[in-house]
């Protein structure tokens, strides 16, 4: 059986004078596995991953999760814009990973390899890169704490659709390599089906459905999935 | 090293400020004291051995003019540094953290803010007694509140933003998060504050020296002058002239060095249009 490095119980947040958020949700993600979280924009799935990551405090439940490393949806938003690369990767290492602070340029120039860039990356400003560029960088962020799990909200929707695909091919080799394990949320059902193991449909709050992703392709039981399904352009 | 590309008005306010400054110095070369007084020289016309004339007591209007200069300066340079200093370290406590520390330090920046800057300069003054400590003391904590929230609402902005939620998911102490990643995407606004502060203190340095509640005769500062020519602007309007040209010349010159594109854009491309 597979190490849980991530589980949920019962998680209930409920925005202030609001019934939006997420609803007595429970789901794990094992090591080495990449975890769908699937739904409609609005369903709460990036509620739910703040919750996981600490960013916001539900009102009941249980969270246990190894370390997090967190990927966000707006790759522009999430580098800090008045400071270069270099500069963001070395204070990541600083206080993500201390004791390893030390071999800090060794610790950039491996993941930059994993990520696939350049080291001339390194000397820009975030604005002066390109929207792949900075999702990778992002990625080489969030891998630089060491984390056990990976929270990989939206990824590449802010993404064109070559770039989404390498992005896509490379959190796959990331999750071989380092047998990493990852929740990734997203409103995509083509980019879900394409890199997940296993997938949780989330609609107004609620978990509705779960399954191993070829099977819940193939065939869903619950109504809502066989309708988003429906809708998608899959073929 | 990249290329700074600054605008037009950013130019000629840089040039205008470096001859003010340039202005002030060359006063120093002059070794004669600003207070000689010379019974020769009384409201003496400019000429080419005191250019800018001669006051009320013979004294050389163009080095009092570079001594009051340098002086407003100085204790406008104080000024802005107190009130940025705890302007922005206010701004930045209630911006980020919102909730009651915002709450409470919002509602006294308020009532201080309901207060005129010079009426509250006036009040400190007052109370401890006039000079250029005790000016420089007034118009810096009297520049606080407009500084605060500035500083309040752009902190407020940034700490929505994801980077700082990184940030704060490394668990970096909140203190290296607001002034070391926050403040630097927030110069624009802070630069045109200490601009806009910065005039403002030269004013109301200027007044309140005309008013005769700042700097003490035999000082000068740009308010002496002007309430000194102000009885002799009839006879002598040169006393009032020369002073009051090189005060609108710097504040002209700070003016247009806060307006337009900011420092940032123009030296880098690192921030979105």
């Amino acid at each position: 059986m597979s190490e849980k490095v991530c589980e949920v119980k019962n998680l209930t947040y409920l925005y202030p004078k609001s019934d939006k958020g997420v609803k007595n949700v429970s789901l794990y993600v094992n090591k080495g596995s990449i975890v769908g979280l699937l739904g409609e924009s609005g369903c709460g799935k990036s509620t739910l991953a703040k919750c996981i990551s600490s960013q916001l405090i539900p009102q009941s439940g249980e969270i246990v999760c190894q370390k997090i490393g967190y990927i966000f949806q707006d790759n522009y938003a999430s580098l800090n814009p008045a400071k270069r690369v270099g500069w963001l990767l070395k204070e990541t290492i600083k206080y993500g990973n201390p004791e390893k602070f030390s071999e800090y340029e060794k610790r950039i120039k491996n993941i930059l390899e994993d990520v696939e860039l350049d080291e001339s990356v390194l000397e820009h400003y975030p604005s002066e890169l390109s929207g792949g560029q900075r999702q990778r960088i992002g990625i080489a962020m969030a891998l630089l704490s060491n984390p056990d799990i990976l929270i990989a909200d939206e990824p590449v929707s802010a993404l064109d659709v070559t770039v989404q695909k390498q992005v896509i091919k490379l959190i796959k080799k990331l999750n071989e390599r380092k047998n990493l394990a990852i929740l990734f949320i997203s409103h995509d059902i083509k980019v879900v089906r394409e890199i997940c193991n296993y997938i949780y449909i989330l609609k107004d709050g609620e978990l509705i459905e779960e399954g191993d992703s070829e099977d819940l392709f193939t065939n869903p039981s619950n109504e809502y999935t066989k309708n988003l399904l429906d809708s998608s352009y899959l073929e | 090293m990249k290329k700074i590309k600054l605008n037009n008005q950013k130019k000629a306010g840089i040039i205008i400020v470096v001859i003010m400054i340039a202005f002030v110095l060359l006063g120093f070369l002059n070794k004669n004291p600003f207070d000689l007084m010379n019974k020769d020289l009384i409201l003496k016309g400019p000429s080419f051995s005191h250019l800018f004339g001669c006051d009320e007591f013979g004294r050389d209007i163009l080095k009092r003019t570079q001594t009051g200069m340098g002086i407003s300066v100085a204790i406008s340079v104080f000024s802005v540094l107190i009130g940025t200093f705890f302007g922005t370290i206010i701004g930045a406590l209630c911006g980020y953290f919102g909730g009651i520390v915002d709450e409470i330090l919002s509602s006294i920046i308020d009532v201080l803010f309901a207060v005129p800057s010079l009426l509250l300069a006036l009040v400190f003054v007052s109370l401890f007694g006039s000079g250029y400590l005790q000016v420089t003391l007034a118009l810096g904590i009297a520049i606080i509140p407009s500084f605060a929230k500035m500083m309040r609402s752009e902190f407020k902005k940034q700490r929505e933003l994801e980077y700082v939620k990184m940030a704060k998911l490394l668990k970096i102490p909140t203190a290296r998060i607001l002034f070391v990643h926050i403040l630097p995407n927030v110069t624009e606004t802070f630069l045109n504050c200490v601009f806009i502060a910065f005039n403002n203190c030269i004013l109301a340095e200027a007044g309140l020296s005309f008013l005769g509640i700042g700097v003490q005769p035999p000082l000068a500062s740009i308010g002496t002058l002007l309430s000194d020519g102000g009885g002799y602007i009839r006879r002598a309007p040169y006393m009032v002239f020369f002073p009051a040209l090189t005060l609108i010349l710097l504040l002209f010159g700070i003016g247009l060095l806060s307006s337009g594109e900011s420092f940032h854009h123009a030296y880098s491309k690192r921030f979105k249009d």
